[in-house]
Parts: C-alpha cells; sequence; structure tokens
C-alpha cells in the first residue's frame, strides 16, 4: 500500500515534471511574434490533449513568450470567451490576457487586438497588439482540406471536408507578471459559456464571418465545449 | 459528416430566408477620423524604437517616434488615404501608401519592416541638407544642426541659427522683423512671452525651431501670401523633454542700493500650465540701459513694470506678483492670469530742447522731478476653442490702476523769450479699464467660410490735482512777474466697439474672394475742468481752458479682396474698400455741436512670385485715406495745456497717403545664405498738416503756442532695408549683416509760411558669433548710425548726429564651471547739439560659477562701467527740432546675485499620442 502510494507520487511528481522539463529546456534562439511559429520548431513541443492544444513557453530577460497551436476546433477561439491566459503565482490571482480581443468580432479583424487586466486592476484595458505595455501577439485562423474521415466522416466516403485551426504567439513584458522570477502557474482557457450551438453557429457566421461550409463535425460539437490547460513554469 | 452538413445547410436556408425579408444594411458612413496603429521592425522581427514615422495625408501631416517596444500611434487621422515614411539611421527609408477602409475606426497596420543600410554606408558620403527648412509659411530649424555649450539656453541657440537676433531689452526678432508670440510644441507658452521664453528654456530639450507667418493679429495662418504678417516662435522639444518643472529663487544686492529678489516656480505638459511668481526690487533710475550679463541676469525674470525708463536719476521701488493658469476642457483651452504691480518711482530728468519758430528758436533747459506711487491689478482671461469646422478665440482683460503723482519742474527758456518757468502739479487718478475680444471662425475648411470679430473696450480715468505755474523773468528769485495757479479735475472714458464680419469664397488653392464687413464705434467723453485760484479767493472756473466734450466716430469699412493664383508660383490679390466715417461731437463749454460725414476708396493690389519654397518676392501698392478729427475741423479754441492751443479747420479734407514696396527674401538651403531686401516709398498727395504760430505775451512773460491745420500737399519716405545672414560651420561661425537707409521729406507751416524738413539715415551692423576655441564665445559686432536734418526754418544749419560703435562680448569657460562674461565697447559719437565729441568707453564683466550637484545653482559677481563712462546724451530730433535728455551720470555699479534654478524635463503624460508637426501630441482615446 505503501510502495503504490510512493509508485503514484513519483508518477504525479514525474508529470509535473515532464510538463515543466519540457518548458525548460532550451527554447527558440529569438522569437519574432508576428503569428508564424516556424522559430520554435517543427512543431510545438507540448500537446495537451483535452485541451486541444499545442503550447510552447519561453522567456529572455525581457519578455515571457507563449506559442499556441489550435490543430482543429479553432472555431471555439472565435466565441465571445476567447482564449484567456492566465499568468500567476501558484494559487493567487494573477495577470489575465484575452486573445484574440473582443474589439472586433471579425475573425481577421479580431487578432488585432487584445485585453490585458493586470495585477490589481478590476476590469480589462483593450488595446491593440501594438500598445505601450510592450505586449506583443500575433495570431490568425487558418483551415486545412483534408478527407472526411479524419474529421468523423464514413471511411470509404472519400469525401473531403475542412478543418479549421489557429496559431497565435505573444510576448508578454516581464515586468508586467506578477513574479519577476521563479514559478509561475499559466492557465489556458477557451471556449465555454456557450448553451446552444445553433447560436454559437450563429455568431460564427454572422459576426466573425466565417465560411460554415468549411468545418467539421466534430467542431460543431465542441461549439459549446470549455477547454482548459494548466501549466507550472519557472521563470528564468 | 453528413448530420453536420444538414445542419449547416438548415442553418444557412433559415438565415439566408430570414436574411431575405430584412431590407439591405445602409452603407455605413465614412468616419471622420480614424486611429493608425503599427509596430516597426527590422529583417530580423526586433522592434525598432525611436524610429521617426511621419503620416502624410492631404489635410494633415502627423509626425510620430516609435515606442520602446517599436510601436507606433496616430490617434487622429483624418484621411484613409494616406502615406507612412518611416525613417531610422542605419536602415533604409520606408515609404508606403495606403488606401484602407474608411468605416474602420482603428487601422492596424501589418508591422512596418525596415531593412538595413548599414552595408552601404561604407564608402559613401552622406549628406544633409542643413539650415533652415521652408515650408510654405514655417520656416524650420533642427536644433542639431547647431551646436551649443552645456547649461545653454535657448537663446544661445537661436544666436546661432541664421536670421535671428535680439536686443538689449531681450526682444527676439527674425529677419529684422520682431517676433510677437512663443508657443511650445504649438500651445501658448503661458501668455506667450518670447523674451521669457528664449531665457528661462534650456536649448538641450529643443529638437526644432519653427518661424511661422500667421495673420497680421496672430490669431491663425495667414489667408493668402501677400497679406501682412506677424511671426510666431514655435518651440518644439524633443518626445521625452516634453513636459516642464521650472523653479526659480534669485536675489541680488548691490552698491547704489540695489536690491532685488525674485521667487517663481511654472509647470508644463501639453495644455497645462500654471506659473506663481513674486518679486521685490529697488534700483537707481536713469542708466543707461545696458544688455544684463551672465546667467542670472539673463535668467532673472523682471515682474516689475516701471511704468516709465529713461530719465537722469531717481530710484525705483517696486513689488509684483503674477499667477498663470492655462488648461483645455475639451477642444477648449482657456487661461487664466492675475497681475499685481505697485511702483514707488521717483525720477528725475534733465533734458535741453530746442525747437525752431519762423521768428526763431526757443531753447528750453529743463530739470524735473516727479513722485509717482502706482498700484495695478489686472485680470486676464481667454479661451480658445478648435473644433474641424470652428474655431473661437476670446479674451477678456480688466485692469485697475490708482496713482498719487506730485511733480515739479524748473524751465529755463531762452532765445524768443527769457524766462524761468516754476511748475508745480500733483494728481490723483484712478484709471479701470476693460477690453473683451473675440473671433469666431465659422466652415473652415468648407469653400464659403464665414469669420465673425467682436471687440469691445473702455478706457477710462478720473483724477483731480492741481497745476501751479509761476514765470519769473530770469534770475528766478524774488515775485514771479506771472503765476497761473490751476485746480483740475479731470473725467476721461474712452469706449470702443466693433463688430466684423467677413465672408469668403475659395476654390482650393486657386482663388478666394473676401467680403469684410466691419463696423466700429468710438466715443470719448472728456471733462477736464480747470479753476484759477487766485489768493483767497473761491475758485473760478475757466471756460477756455476747460473742456467738456462728447466725440462719436462710427465707421462703416466694406471692403472686396480677391486672391488668384496663377501658378503655384505666381499670385495676385486686388483689395477695395469703402468706408464711410460719421463723426459728432459736442463741445459743450463751447456751444457747439459738429457732425460729419466723409466716404472714400482705398485700393490694394499685390503680387507674389515664390520662385521656390525659399525665395519669394511680393510687391504691392496701396493708397490709405487719412480723415481729419473733429477737433482738426472745430474751428474754435480748444486747450490742451494752458499755453497751447488748437485751432481746427472746418475746410480740411482727407489726406491721401499712396504707399508702394517691394520685398525679396530668399533662403539659400545650399549657401545657407540668408538674403532679406526691402524698399518702401510713401508719397502724401494731400497731407493734414500743422501750422504753428507762437505768440509772446509780454505781460505775463509767457508763450503761447497756436496750432492751425490746414491741407499740404507733397512729402514723401523712402525706405531701403537690406540684411543678409550666412551660418559658417566649419569655423563655427554666425554672421550677419544689415543696413538701413531711409529719406524722409516733410513739410509743415511755421507762422503760415510752408517749410520743409530733409531728413537722412543710414544705418548699418555687422554682427557674427564664433567660437574659435572650445572655451572661448566671441560676438564682435560693429554699428554705424548717421542722421542728417535740413530744416528751411534754420537754414545753413543742419542737424546731425553720427555714432559708430565697436562692440566684443566674450565669454571665457573656465575649469570647475566657472564663467566669465567681458562686454567692452568703444563709442564715437558727434552730434550738432553737442559742444564735443563724445566717445566713452564701457567694460562689464561678471564671473560666475555653478554648483550643486545639479549644477543649477549660480553664484555670479558684477562690475557695469567699470569705467564710468556709460552716461552720453540720448539724441532726438524732430521736424521742429531736436532734444537731449541726459542719463545718470552715477552708471557704475557692482552687484553680487545668487540663484537656484532647479528645472526638471520629462516626458509629457499626452506623449504617447501621435505628434503633430508643430510638435503637439494628439490626444489618445
Amino acid at each position: 500500500m505503501v510502495f503504490r502510494r510512493i509508485l503514484y507520487l513519483l508518477l504525479f511528481i514525474c508529470c509535473m515534471c515532464g510538463k515543466v522539463a519540457n518548458a525548460q529546456s532550451p527554447g527558440p534562439e529569438h522569437v519574432n511574434v508576428d503569428g508564424n511559429l516556424a522559430e520554435w520548431g517543427k512543431s510545438l513541443r507540448n500537446y495537451d490533449k483535452s485541451a486541444v492544444l499545442w503550447y510552447d513557453i519561453h522567456n529572455d530577460a525581457d519578455f515571457l513568450y507563449i506559442a499556441f497551436k489550435r490543430p482543429s476546433l479553432g472555431w471555439n477561439i472565435a466565441l465571445p470567451k476567447r482564449l484567456v491566459i492566465e499568468i500567476s503565482e501558484p494559487n493567487k490571482p494573477g495577470v489575465q490576457i484575452v486573445y484574440p480581443g473582443h474589439y472586433s468580432d471579425n475573425k481577421d479583424e479580431m487578432w488585432n487586438h487584445l485585453e490585458i487586466k493586470r495585477m490589481g486592476a478590476t476590469a480589462f484595458d483593450t488595446m491593440t497588439i501594438y500598445n505601450d505595455l510592450g505586449i506583443q501577439a500575433a495570431g490568425g485562423f487558418w483551415d486545412k482540406k483534408v478527407p472526411a474521415k479524419e474529421v468523423g466522416g464514413a471511411p470509404d466516403e472519400g469525401e473531403t471536408a475542412y478543418i479549421v485551426g489557429a496559431d497565435g504567439e505573444l510576448a508578454i513584458p516581464r515586468k508586467l507578471l506578477p513574479v519577476a522570477t521563479g514559478t509561475c502557474t499559466i492557465k489556458m482557457t477557451i471556449g465555454g459559456g456557450e448553451s446552444d450551438y445553433m447560436v454559437a453557429l450563429n455568431k460564427l457566421n454572422q459576426n466573425a464571418h466565417f465560411d460554415l461550409g468549411r468545418g467539421s463535425g466534430d467542431g460543431l460539437t465542441a461549439l459549446i465545449k470549455e477547454f482548459k490547460l494548466s501549466v507550472t513554469y519557472l521563470l528564468k | 459528416m453528413h448530420k453536420f452538413l444538414l445542419t449547416v445547410t438548415l442553418f444557412l436556408v433559415t438565415g439566408a430566408a430570414l436574411f431575405a425579408q430584412l431590407p439591405s444594411p445602409p452603407k455605413p458612413k465614412p468616419l471622420a477620423i480614424r486611429r493608425v496603429n503599427g509596430v516597426v521592425r527590422d529583417s530580423l522581427g526586433k522592434v525598432i524604437p525611436a524610429a521617426a514615422v511621419r503620416l502624410i495625408a492631404a489635410s494633415d501631416t502627423l509626425h510620430t517616434l516609435t515606442s520602446e517596444y517599436g510601436v507606433f500611434n496616430f490617434p487622429e487621422v483624418r484621411s484613409v488615404y494616406f502615406t507612412l515614411e518611416v525613417q531610422m539611421a542605419g536602415y533604409h527609408p520606408y515609404f508606403k501608401k495606403y488606401f484602407l477602409n474608411d468605416v474602420k475606426p482603428i487601422l492596424v497596420l501589418p508591422p512596418l519592416v525596415l531593412t538595413s543600410s548599414l552595408v552601404q554606408l561604407k564608402g559613401i558620403t552622406v549628406t544633409t541638407e542643413k539650415g533652415p527648412q521652408q515650408r510654405g509659411d514655417t520656416t524650420e530649424f533642427w536644433a542639431k544642426d547647431y551646436i551649443v555649450r552645456d547649461y545653454a539656453r535657448l537663446e544661445d541657440m537661436l544666436k546661432r541659427m541664421e536670421g535671428f537676433s535680439t536686443d538689449a531689452n531681450g526682444m527676439l526678432s527674425y529677419n529684422g522683423k520682431p517676433v510677437n508670440k512663443a508657443l511650445f510644441n504649438g500651445t501658448k507658452y503661458f501668455d506667450g512671452d518670447v523674451a521669457a521664453a528664449i531665457k528661462e528654456l534650456p536649448a538641450d530639450i529643443v529638437e526644432r525651431i519653427q518661424v511661422i507667418q500667421d495673420n497680421e493679429d496672430g490669431t491663425g495662418p495667414k489667408k493668402s501670401m501677400s497679406a501682412a504678417s506677424s511671426q510666431t516662435l514655435n518651440i518644439v522639444t524633443k518626445p521625452d523633454k516634453s513636459a516642464a518643472r521650472m523653479y526659480q529663487a534669485s536675489a541680488a544686492a548691490g552698491t547704489q542700493d540695489r536690491y532685488t529678489g525674485v521667487l517663481s516656480a511654472k509647470s508644463l505638459d501639453g495644455n497645462r500650465m500654471w506659473g506663481i511668481g513674486v518679486s521685490n526690487t529697488q534700483e537707481p533710475l536713469g542708466i543707461k540701459r545696458e544688455a544684463p550679463l551672465g546667467t542670472i541676469s539673463n535668467m532673472m525674470e523682471r515682474m516689475v513694470s516701471a511704468w516709465q525708463t529713461g530719465g537722469s536719476g531717481g530710484m525705483l521701488k517696486g513689488s509684483a506678483a503674477r499667477l498663470n493658469y492655462n488648461d483645455r476642457i475639451g477642444k477648449m483651452s482657456y487661461s487664466v492670469a492675475y497681475l499685481f504691480n505697485r511702483t514707488h518711482m521717483l525720477n528725475e530728468t534733465e533734458n535741453m530742447t530746442e525747437e525752431f519758430y519762423k521768428d526763431g528758436s526757443l531753447k528750453r533747459n529743463t530739470t524735473s522731478r516727479e513722485d509717482d506711487t502706482r498700484t495695478e491689478h489686472g485680470l486676464m482671461l481667454s479661451a480658445d476653442l478648435h473644433l474641424p469646422d470652428f474655431s473661437m478665440m476670446t479674451q477678456l482683460s480688466a485692469n485697475t490702476t490708482a496713482s498719487v503723482s506730485n511733480n515739479t519742474t524748473e524751465t529755463r527758456q531762452t532765445g524768443i523769450i527769457d524766462n524761468l518757468q516754476r511748475g508745480a502739479t500733483g494728481m490723483h487718478t484712478q484709471t479701470p479699464n476693460y477690453r473683451f475680444s473675440a473671433m469666431l471662425n465659422f466652415f473652415e475648411h468648407k469653400k464659403l467660410r464665414m469669420s465673425v470679430s467682436l471687440n469691445s473696450g473702455l478706457n477710462a480715468t478720473n483724477g483731480s490735482g492741481h497745476d501751479n505755474t509761476d514765470i519769473y523773468s530770469s534770475a528766478g528769485a524774488g515775485k514771479p512777474d506771472s503765476s497761473l495757479y490751476l485746480l483740475q479735475q479731470q473725467k476721461i472714458s474712452n469706449a470702443n466697439h466693433a463688430v466684423g464680419v467677413t465672408f469668403a469664397y475659395g476654390h482650393r488653392e486657386k482663388y478666394d474672394i473676401k467680403l469684410e464687413i466691419i463696423p466700429s464705434l468710438f466715443r470719448t467723453i472728456t471733462n477736464n475742468y480747470r479753476d484759477q485760484v487766485i489768493g483767497d479767493q473761491p475758485a473760478k472756473r475757466l471756460n477756455d481752458l476747460s473742456n467738456d466734450e462728447a466725440l462719436t466716430n462710427a465707421r462703416l469699412p466694406v471692403a472686396l479682396s480677391a486672391t488668384y493664383n496663377f501658378t503655384r508660383k505666381l499670385a495676385v490679390e486686388v483689395r477695395g474698400e469703402y468706408q464711410t466715417i460719421w463723426q459728432q461731437t459736442q463741445l459743450r463749454l463751447k456751444d457747439l455741436d459738429l457732425s460729419t460725414r466723409s466716404s472714400f476708396f482705398s485700393p490694394h493690389i499685390s503680387f507674389s512670385y515664390r520662385r521656390s519654397n525659399t525665395s519669394v518676392v511680393r510687391a504691392s501698392y496701396q493708397r490709405n485715406v487719412n480723415t481729419p478729427s473733429l477737433l482738426q475741423l472745430n474751428p474754435k479754441p480748444y486747450y490742451t495745456s494752458p499755453f497751447d492751443v488748437m485751432f481746427g479747420n472746418p475746410d480740411l479734407k482727407n489726406g491721401v497717403m499712396t504707399t508702394a514696396s517691394a520685398e525679396y527674401q530668399n533662403f539659400g538651403t545650399q549657401s545657407g545664405i540668408i538674403v532679406d531686401l526691402s524698399g518702401h516709398y510713401m508719397f502724401t498727395n494731400n497731407g493734414i498738416g500743422a501750422n504753428r504760430i507762437v505768440q509772446v505775451d509780454s505781460v505775463t512773460n509767457t508763450i503761447r503756442t497756436e496750432t492751425h491745420y490746414l491741407n499740404l500737399k507733397g512729402g514723401d519716405t523712402k525706405t531701403i532695408r537690406a540684411s543678409i545672414a550666412k551660418n559658417l560651420k566649419p569655423m563655427n561661425m554666425m554672421f550677419r549683416l544689415a543696413g538701413n537707409a531711409q529719406w524722409a521729406k516733410q513739410l509743415f507751416f511755421a507762422s503760415s509760411h510752408a517749410e520743409q524738413t530733409d531728413q537722412r539715415t543710414y544705418d548699418g551692423n555687422f554682427t557674427a558669433a564664433i567660437t574659435p576655441v572650445k572655451w572661448l564665445d566671441l560676438a564682435p559686432a560693429i554699428a554705424y548710425t548717421t542722421t542728417s536734418n535740413n530744416n528751411s526754418l534754420q537754414p545753413g544749419r543742419p542737424l546731425f548726429n553720427n555714432e559708430l560703435t565697436t562692440q566684443l562680448t566674450a565669454a571665457i569657460f573656465l575649469p570647475a564651471d566657472v564663467k566669465m562674461n567681458i562686454n567692452a565697447r568703444q563709442t564715437v559719437s558727434r552730434a550738432s547739439s553737442l559742444p564735443v565729441s563724445q566717445h566713452p568707453f564701457v567694460l562689464n564683466a561678471n564671473i560666475e560659477k555653478r554648483f550643486l550637484r545639479k549644477k543649477d545653482a549660480i553664484i555670479s559677481f558684477m562690475v557695469m562701467d567699470a569705467f564710468q563712462q556709460n552716461n552720453n546724451n540720448i539724441i532726438t530730433q524732430s521736424t521742429t527740432g531736436f532734444s537731449n535728455a541726459v542719463t545718470n551720470l552715477k552708471s557704475r555699479y557692482f552687484l553680487f546675485q545668487l540663484s537656484w534654478n532647479p528645472q526638471q524635463f520629462t516626458r509629457s503624460k499626452s506623449v504617447i499620442g501621435s505628434r503633430r508637426g508643430d510638435g503637439s501630441f494628439v490626444p489618445v482615446k
């Protein structure tokens, strides 16, 4: 029994260390925040299956860099909850960034804006991705033609379908973070709060101007779902 | 998959059906303004801070610098069609035209990527255009092109810039014309005081200096190229030096009972400015005014204003305080200022005059002593509103002055009369006045524009006192030959009101037609009662010497002008004004009612040829009409003093003068030479002249002057002005050569005979600023002035006044922040009214040291006029004679000064906004 407990504990620590270790391994030499994730390597180094999100985190003396790739179910990021990134000391409220921002609901225009609720602030400030706080961000949706079977179609149908994904990256000045050095918790939340997928679809079509003909069936059912991810990161 | 496609199709169909029921949405209206935001990066994706970004659109040009994160923001961009220009050392300039969506309030541009030009710098010669740049009505100087020393003031930098000069009072001129107003990043510097701005502000905060040719009133840009202009200095600071806190605590004490103390604080940030200051001064009067020497003298704010300067001796004691506050509410900027000034002057004057008459000349040697105490309170409010199609400028000032003065005068008169006159006057006066002005401009960016001006003012004087005169035969001893003791009661009010309406219609820059109607009303009420006192008898009203009148003058000028630009270079302006003037007066004590109506036409035509942005030629012709005042038309005697009486002429015709002018200005952008030439010719077709008649009363031994008015034809004035300035950078030298020549023929009558004076004035000066070695600044100057006057009343006796001055000013920079200033001047002057030639040598010097950590405290010791020779006569020549005034003989003094001037310049709170060309920041919404 004791052995089993120790084993579970070790397994848990390994799992945790795994996330941390990945995050702490050498990152890109220079991050160019332009929405193109090429400098992060062939693919981002961490994948959270439940959140359906590839991500990577890196920092230098001035900035904390976060890159993410939504390999599918990209529509969720366009829904009103967007992607919320919260960076905090463990178990304390921290700084929250909403990206893309709510200034525009257009699927392309929304990536030009973000929102930030700084430490101790009661409300979000809306700003463009070129701002004097020094937060840089870039991103966008993409779609890809795939065989329909990859997205839930019948294996023999052979017809093609589309998956919608999103890539993004942010550089957050370290002076805005709640911790100067040491461990911080980074939480990412995508979507949620939609009660009815028809309502969500309406928003995607009317507000975001998505072509609803280009989407996948599993994307439809996921529209009312919230995706969450939490990472412990050690700021160098 | 089928489920999904089915759902989506269903959704689309139902949605489409729903939308089919709705009317098509209206096309959104284009926005008036939008925000443009972006980032500047290099080819590696790294952000580039401090890059200069310029947004050029048809309606405006905006400037900004990228932030430390490479970000730029233009919050108020009027057009979606614009070009972005980015410049940064080490990178190729970036230009791109944008044609964007006009309904988006925020335009986020894709990153602007600059490519490095470092590889091309090898082996090439970089040349930049230095010196003043001409852009429309603005001349711009970049501060980085001019080298100044540590702790240099803006005034020191301006001395290095082509075309600027300052006089002994700190008044700034550009190309020989005064600069009237100072702006700080496009906002009026407190009350716009140019002298204060250039002395208070340090040179190292300046990015650019602009000289703007505003309209004649200084209220906005000129509407036509040929219009008369007023010059404004705009100080554009570096973005990180755009807010200021300035403090001053200065004290000075010296020989001759000199004391001065000044405490002041000022703050500037964008539109918000405040200032407070108090000062106390005591100093002798009559010392010939010298340019202040040393840093403290130059910077010390002189708040106490003496109402009279000059004289030959005496003492001034004064205290003053001021409060200013400028700010903005929405689009409206406003300012409030309060001024307090109290002076006690004991002013002694000694002068000698000679006046020419047909029967001979009258020489007067006068000594006077004036004891005057004045207390003045002034309040000034102003508000300016600038909207896209409407602007408003209003100003209200009110002040009151209370004065008590007692004067004694002793005048020895020789020539056509020989006597000694002793006078004593005493007056208590209260002078309240107000002035209100407003200018409203409507539809400024439309084809048809309208402006309305309102002006109203009242200047009142209430006073009472006495005026006693004793006339002695010659020695001045014993009983006077005659006496005149008067009690005076004075009540004068001048009120003027004017409303102006201007309609202007213009098509692009091709032509502009303007109709101006500015009716005005001027009303003066004068009650000046003189009562004679003889012994113990009751005072007797002297109606002849008293005045009780109401004078009303109403004008209705209607002017039509048209400006036509034939090409971008040649413009012609034609203006015609038809004016009707009604005058009405009641001289109650003389039982006289007079009224006149006069109408006349004044044409004006001007040509302007702009060869390039930096070279312009102008020529103009103008005919002015001068209507006689009612007092000049009044045939009954009107006493201005007990011994001077005016007789008007009811048959007087309007005076007519013709003026022709030509100007040439050239700013050589390659040579750095500024040339300014102008010539004016003024001819009097029909003048209003005075016929002066003297009458000697042998009983009272007094002289009485009668002035009669009549028309006379002839008389002219020719003026030529030339200046050339050049900055020689390799030699660290700036020089300026300027000269004026004027010939004037004036006609007048003396004892009913036509007479004339021919006056010729020539002056020239050479000034330079040189830094031959690192520790020395030299400013040599040579000036020559000659005036000659031939008066037909005194044939064979020409009046002349010739003066040659050489001057060397040196600033020696010693180790340990010690500086010496030396000013040596040798003058040689010869004048017909002086028995001998004068050649005073004046040496002024000071030594000063900066101390404290920020070196913002200065201690100074100064000697002025070490050899006590700075007391030459001040000579004034006129058509009727000349006047020599003696300055204070005790002209040497020593002064010890201590000053602490902490100044802090920081980044303005509004600096995150984009920057306009005038340095102001567009507020972020």
